[in-house]
């Protein structure tokens, strides 16, 4: 569920000139990068001299990146603003769909971020393995129990299959080992693998 | 029962301090948008979408930009309504505003002003050349057709243009 905008087949039909397309491809991608330094210039409370001297540039240079008609953004500099705000830089060329949607909210709150932090890096980190050994866990029952409940049906048909011309005695015996057997049906691991499932999503 | 569960967190998320949603019921999907503002253009006493017909005439390039210009505007809060992409306007054009935007070192300033809480009026569509609007009464003819709409002479559409 996307907190931005939703783009309609008329919002996306306004695009279909090419030179257009390019257009206002450019120049939304142009914004959003001065719309995201400036957000996150603010959002530390510096000037964009501070920022400049973070970055080893005046600001004047920083006022420019500031501005979406300024078209003359170098990776280089990216980069260097990047690091002073102790952020990475994602630069990547996705599809369509994913673009709208990546550019649905520009909005100054949605372009805030946290810098480096080792320590809430490590607690993402640790959620995440343990949300996947949960899952692997429900998965790995829900596997063995499949395999215990074959058994159990090749067992059965053995013994059906010898007790052909056999007495009773034999069929009483299968009785009590399938009532007496300690092995979850496979619905109830089913149902342990999926609530592990959600619990992982939601700690994740 | 999941759709209790998604509107019971939608619930939640529109209570948010600071900033405005809307939940969006459409075929049994339940979406969440950022609050909206509307895009209205000044409709002539002939009848002309003034605003459309400046569309028109314009380049692809212009088009393409004025297009991504009103929709990062269209969901920014009034705060952010501010330079480098917009500015209120000063002396005798208050209150209008201005969309600011290059194309091939031609500044183009699209005037309106705010009509309601989340409502911004086109109503003049002009350059900036050497610090000074091209036609020079652009303000004039702004809050000329301003007028127009406030007392039904003229009169205002909703942008044609889709924003989402």
């Amino acid at each position: 569920m996307s907190a931005g905008f939703a783009w309609s087949k008329e919002f996306v039909g306004q695009l279909g000139n090419e030179e257009l397309r390019n257009a206002y491809t450019a120049d939304h991608v142009r914004t959003r990068i001065a719309l995201q330094i400036r957000a996150l210039r603010e959002q530390r409370d510096w000037s964009q001299a501070e920022l400049g001297e973070r970055a080893g540039k005046p600001q004047n240079v920083i006022s420019r990146l500031e501005d979406p008609d300024y078209g003359a953004v170098t990776l280089k500099t990216l980069l260097g603003i990047a690091a002073a705000f102790n952020l990475p830089l994602l630069v990547d060329m996705p599809e369509w769909e994913e673009w709208f949607d990546r550019m649905s909210d520009l909005s100054s709150r949605a372009l805030h971020r946290q810098g480096f932090d080792l320590d809430r890096l490590a607690a993402i980190a640790d959620r995440r393995a343990a949300a996947t050994s949960d899952a692997a866990a429900a998965f790995s029952r829900m596997f063995i129990g499949q395999q215990v409940i074959h058994d159990l049906y090749s067992s059965v048909a053995n013994y059906n299959s010898a007790l052909i011309g056999q007495g009773s005695r034999e069929q009483e015996k299968v009785a009590a080992m399938l009532s007496t057997s300690t092995v979850p049906p496979l619905g109830a691991a089913l149902a342990a693998a999926q609530n592990a499932a959600v619990a992982a999503a939601r700690a994740a | 029962m999941a759709l209790a569960r998604r509107e019971f967190t939608i619930a939640k998320l529109s209570c948010a301090p600071g900033r405005g949603y809307i939940v969006r019921h459409r075929k049994n999907v339940i979406s969440l948008m950022v609050a909206f503002w509307t895009i209205r253009c000044y409709v002539s006493e002939q009848g002309v979408d003034e605003i459309q017909a400046w569309y028109i005439r314009q380049s692809a390039k212009v088009q393409g930009k004025f297009l991504s210009r009103l929709k990062v505007l269209a969901q920014l809060e009034l705060k952010d309504w501010r330079l480098p992409l917009f500015r209120w306007l000063h002396g005798d054009c208050v209150p209008l505003g201005e969309l600011r935007f290059e194309v091939q070192k031609v500044q183009h300033r699209p005037l309106g002003y705010r009509a309601g809480e989340r409502v911004f009026t086109l109503t003049f569509c002009a350059k900036e050349k050497s610090n000074r609007f091209v036609p020079a009464n652009a303000c004039q003819i702004a809050l000329r057709h301003k007028a127009n709409i406030e007392n039904g002479k003229g009169s205002s559409n909703v942008c044609w243009l889709r924003l989402e």
